[in-house]
């Protein structure tokens, strides 16, 4: 079994900024409006928990400062991209939920048969 | 909510997320600050375009928690994560489980024990500031925004004309509701109604005032609520040739016919008009406003021209799928064509749309937009309250922290890190303004429920959507001050306590140094004792000046005295041509007044009776010039007096004692003769400077200015007689009244005049009941108001009174607060000075020396604050030109030093107590 994550689990918010940042660099905003958009318009946070995950993701090297994509380019704004660690901890993260699934599912489908 | 409002409004939340940022590590505010800001501003714009208000202001009190709550989070995180300098990756602890752990909050309970002292200071100071943050914040909430208690009772709107040459409503809109009503696609149901007075007359004759809705048919399918019994209106009712109707409410139906259940049918008198009863409507309907009685509007727009007609309040429901937006659209395209169909009168006309409740409480809609800033504003100046206050607990908290340094020095030096111990204070402090706020949510509930008992009693037309309580943005509003009262008196001082000096406090914590007051706390104590100095006298002497009126007490008979108004049911005049009204109407009801006047007159305990315009010791204010002797008019441009218009029955009524000459005769009051006049003892006092009064010449001068008397017709008025002054006061004689009064015309033009009647051997209020009696049967439509004119005289009083009480407590408050600053101040030189104190008192010093020591720099702050203080009160007078002291500062100013003084010192003397109770070997014992 694989050593798990010093970061595992991370919190809803930081899973919500890793999985905005991991294929391209994203702002602050479009980080918000992608989890209101997968949470259905209630991602649990506001914005200054939003920035405070942001601020501790890049402290603990899971997140870093990237200039913005060329078709966006806002330089106001400052993008952020994962670093390795950032998908690392994306994929432990990932993976510890694909395991609650399993188990979810099944005892779900056993209890209702 | 327009372009420029919402940027307007998003700038305002984006300056206070900026605002709040101070309060996070700088590292936090370095990397990602401005973007939190800009965010912040972004996501307000996109809430106020989309014009949801009551949303926006949700989030707004949201972000706000989030911010204090985030910045506490982002401190502890930084000394949590080790205080690592740059980005350097590393493993992170996790803080948040140990940062908030039971064995805290049992900490804090007990810390809260041990220091019951500060405990109750501090609590009661937080507890006091968050019962009125709430219940202020509260307060408006529930006028602004309440819930209106029907089915979709938030989709309920007002229409209006709002006519821009007069800045305000135009109502006379009978032509633009039917327009409306046929044309608007984005609001159902449309409905007009007014409110009217009339005589409910029973069946032994006696008439009693009612207010009546007549309203069209249609407001109840808006209102969605079925009657209890019968019907309610129906279109056919409205028609004019249909015979009248009414429905009435459960309270008419209880009280005035008993629960009838065949009320169906029955018939009742209002005013001149018979109504039969079709229905009765469930307790809880009050609509559209607080009616209990409703009738059809029969207003017909082929019978008025355009902008005439009965003035309406037009109301509707936003249909499905519409907004507010979408309707004030479609209602200005109307309200365009209107304007050149009808161009003389809707040319100055905009017609516009609103929550229902802005009309029918009278706010326009031009003052409802500046709600957004009102609230920042109100949360604004509620929170400096509750940041002033704290400021004190936080010193107080502070000097207990110092005399903790010895826990802390051993803990840090065990390895727990400062976020551990910075959360800890922060926690302690958090249970205190926890409890506090408790306390202040129960006071300001409790205040709320007698606030809306004492409104349904003494105002009798409050809405029936006006619920007074803690509404959820209030309740959030109270978990912010909460949280923010916790960083302040847990945080700041903990931080200081355990800031980079700690270490070197570590070492000196041996030497007794180490703990340092800020100067930013020295200069709030400084500019504490300052603004109780410059604001206390102003506050003084412009609370005085206002109620000083209530030093004027009167010296007649005022518990004998019944004032009788009268006025003539509106459906005699209506729509009466007010020459036609002078002509005919103001004859036909004087006589009715002289009829009911010598029908009391021959009621056994009416001693005396009489008519006047005004009050006793009222009169309106006018200028008055003298005759000189020698036929020359003295001062051309007349001297102030209140002129009174009475008839000769009003001196014997108040029991006025003519001190010379006469007062008028039946004759001259027959011809209204406008040449005699009688004065009072003040206007001979003041006016002819005591000389002799009769048979001087007077003349009243015409309202406005310039008038002045060598410009007019010789028209001058024979002083008969002068009479005693109706009040006195003891304070200020330059207050009474300078009266002249002159004969009131048998039929008075310029309104009903007021019956005085003098009673004796019976209680006024006990006549009231046969006055309305007699007035029925004279005239069963005259609407008749007795009220003893005590009760007139006490209900003036006690607005005084409560002006006065405001201004005692307000004074107090201040007090209080500067008190606590010098308090909280003495505490913690005493505690930071322990040590020096303990070895002086063994050397040997003596106590006075030693006092003198240790609060000296207490008194310089104290004494600072005061010539500030002092320095600036008589700076903003004099920039005022005396507007602010009433040129009572001499007396006010050096009172209030001595007051501010004497409160510091009294709130020295506990901790001095203390500091010389020290026992040295105790002391050194401690080290």
């Amino acid at each position: 079994m694989a050593v798990p994550s010093p970061h595992a689990p991370l919190r809803g918010v930081e899973l919500h900024i890793l999985l905005s940042v991991v294929d391209r660099p994203r702002h602050g905003y479009a980080i918000l409006q992608e989890a209101e958009e997968r949470t259905g318009g209630r991602p649990g946070f506001e914005i200054p928990t939003l920035y405070r995950a942001i601020h501790r993701l890049s402290h603990d090297g899971l997140i870093r400062p990237a200039p913005p994509p060329e078709e966006e380019s806002d330089e106001r704004r400052e993008y952020w991209e994962a670093t390795r660690e950032g998908r690392l901890a994306l994929e432990d993260e990932l993976a510890r939920l694909e395991v609650a699934l399993r188990v979810g599912r099944t005892r779900m489908r056993r209890s209702a048969s | 909510m327009s372009g420029p409002e919402a940027r307007r409004a998003a700038r305002l939340v984006a300056a206070l997320a900026r605002a709040l940022l101070l309060l996070y590590p700088p590292s936090f505010r370095r990397e990602v600050g401005a973007g939190l800001v800009r965010d912040v501003r972004r996501r307000a714009a996109e809430l106020t375009a989309a014009g949801r208000r009551l949303r926006l202001l949700l989030w707004i009190t949201r972000l706000l928690a989030s911010l204090v709550a985030n910045a506490l989070l982002a401190w502890v995180e930084r000394t949590g994560v080790g205080g690592r300098a740059g980005h350097a990756p590393a493993p992170r602890r996790r803080g948040r489980a140990s940062v908030l752990s039971w064995l805290d909050v049992k900490l804090g309970l007990r810390m809260l024990a041990k220091s019951p002292g500060l405990t109750l200071a501090g609590g009661t100071a937080i507890a006091v500031a968050i019962a009125v943050s709430v219940g202020f914040f509260g307060f408006t909430w529930s006028f602004f925004y309440p819930k209106i208690p029907l089915d979709e009772g938030d989709r309920l709107v007002g229409l209006e004309n709002w006519d821009l040459r007069i800045n305000n409503e135009n109502r006379r809109s009978l032509h633009d509701f039917v327009l409306w009503r046929e044309e608007m696609k984005s609001v159902d149901d449309m409905s007009a109604y007014r409110t009217v007075s009339r005589n409910l007359i029973q069946a032994d004759g006696t008439a009693e005032l009612v207010r009546i809705a007549e309203m069209t048919p249609s407001a109840f399918r808006l209102a969605r609520v079925p009657p209890l019994v019968g019907r309610t209106l129906v279109p056919a009712d409205a028609r004019r040739d249909a015979p009248p109707v009414l429905v009435i409410g459960y309270d008419v139906w209880r009280t005035r016919f008993a629960s009838d259940p065949g009320i169906v049918g029955r018939t009742v008198r209002l005013g001149t008009t018979v109504y039969t009863i079709v229905g009765v409507m469930p307790g809880d309907f009050a609509f559209p406003v607080n009616h209990d009685l409703w009738a059809p509007l029969k207003a017909d727009p082929a019978d008025v021209p355009v902008g005439r007609g009965p003035s309406i309040f037009i109301v509707g429901r936003l249909a499905p799928g519409f907004t507010l937006d979408d309707a004030q659209a479609e209602l200005t395209v109307l309200g365009r064509r209107s304007a050149e169909r009808w161009p003389e009168t809707h040319a100055r006309f905009r017609a516009q749309i609103m929550p229902y409740i802005l009309p029918a409480m009278d706010i326009n809609q031009q003052g409802a937009k500046s709600y957004l800033p009102l609230f920042a504003q109100l949360a604004a100046l509620l929170t400096l309250l509750l940041v002033v206050l704290c400021v004190n607990v936080a010193i107080l908290v502070y000097a207990r922290v110092v005399t903790r340094r010895g826990e802390i020095a051993v803990r840090t030096a065990l390895g727990a890190p400062r976020g551990r111990i910075v959360a800890q204070l922060f926690v302690e402090a958090l249970v205190l303004s926890g409890t506090a706020a408790a306390v202040g949510l129960v006071v300001a509930r409790a205040g709320m429920v007698v606030g809306q008992k004492i409104m349904e009693t003494e105002v009798v037309e409050i809405p029936f959507w006006f619920r007074l309580g803690i509404p959820g943005p209030a309740l959030a509003f109270a978990v912010g001050l909460t949280l923010l009262a916790a960083l302040i008196t847990g945080v700041v001082p903990g931080l200081q306590a355990t800031g980079r000096r700690v270490q070197a406090s570590l070492s000196e914590f041996h030497k007794g140094g180490g703990a340092r007051l800020g100067r930013t706390w020295t200069a709030l104590v400084v500019a504490q004792v300052g603004v109780a100095v410059m604001g206390l006298p102003i506050a003084v002497a412009t609370g005085w000046w206002e109620v000083r009126g209530a030093t004027t007490v009167p010296t007649y008979p005022i518990e004998h005295v019944l004032s009788v108004r009268t006025a003539p049911d509106p459906e005699a005049f209506e729509g009466m041509d007010p020459d036609a009204w002078a002509r005919t109407g103001a004859a036909d009801f004087a006589s009715v007044q002289h009829e009911l006047r010598g029908a009391l007159a021959a009621e056994p305990e009416v001693r005396a009776h009489g008519f006047t315009m005004n009050l006793p010791g009222r009169g309106a204010h006018r200028r008055v010039a003298v005759e000189e002797v020698g036929g020359s008019a003295g001062d051309a441009a007349g001297q102030a007096a209140e002129v009174g218009s009475v008839d000769p029955g009003y001196f014997e009524a108040v029991g006025d004692r003519v001190l010379a000459g006469r007062t008028f005769t039946e004759a001259e009051r027959e011809a209204g003769a406008a040449d005699v006049v009688v004065v009072n003892r003040t206007f001979v006092h003041r006016v002819l400077g005591d000389g002799t009064a009769l048979g001087r010449r007077i003349r009243i001068l015409p309202e406005g200015e310039g008038a002045r008397v060598d410009t007019l017709p010789e028209r001058w008025a024979d002083v008969v007689g002068v009479v005693e002054d109706l009040q006195r006061n003891a304070v200020d004689s330059g207050l009474l009244p300078a009266m002249v009064y002159r004969p009131l015309p048998r039929v008075p033009l310029n309104g009903a005049p007021i019956l005085l009647l003098r009673v004796a051997g019976a209680d006024p209020a006990e006549l009231t009941a046969r006055v309305r009696e007699i007035a029925a049967r004279i005239d069963p439509t005259l609407r008749v108001a007795a009220t003893p004119l005590d009760d007139m005289y006490r209900q003036e009083r006690l607005a005084l009174e409560l002006a006065a009480l405001v201004l005692a407590l307000g004074m107090v408050a201040v007090l209080l607060m500067s008190a606590a600053g010098v308090y909280a101040l003495m505490s913690f030189t005493v505690a930071q000075r322990r040590r020096e104190i303990g070895i002086r008192t063994a050397l040997g010093a003596r106590p006075r020396a030693l006092l003198g020591s240790i609060f000296r720099r207490a008194a310089t702050q104290v004494a600072l604050g005061v010539v500030v203080g002092a320095g600036a009160g008589v700076g903003l007078d004099a920039v005022s030109g005396g507007e602010l002291l009433h040129g009572l500062g001499g007396a006010l100013l050096p009172a209030m030093v001595v007051l501010v003084g004497g409160a510091g010192l009294v709130a020295a003397v506990g901790p001095a107590r203390r500091g010389l109770a020290l026992e040295p070997a105790e002391v050194l014992k401690e080290e």
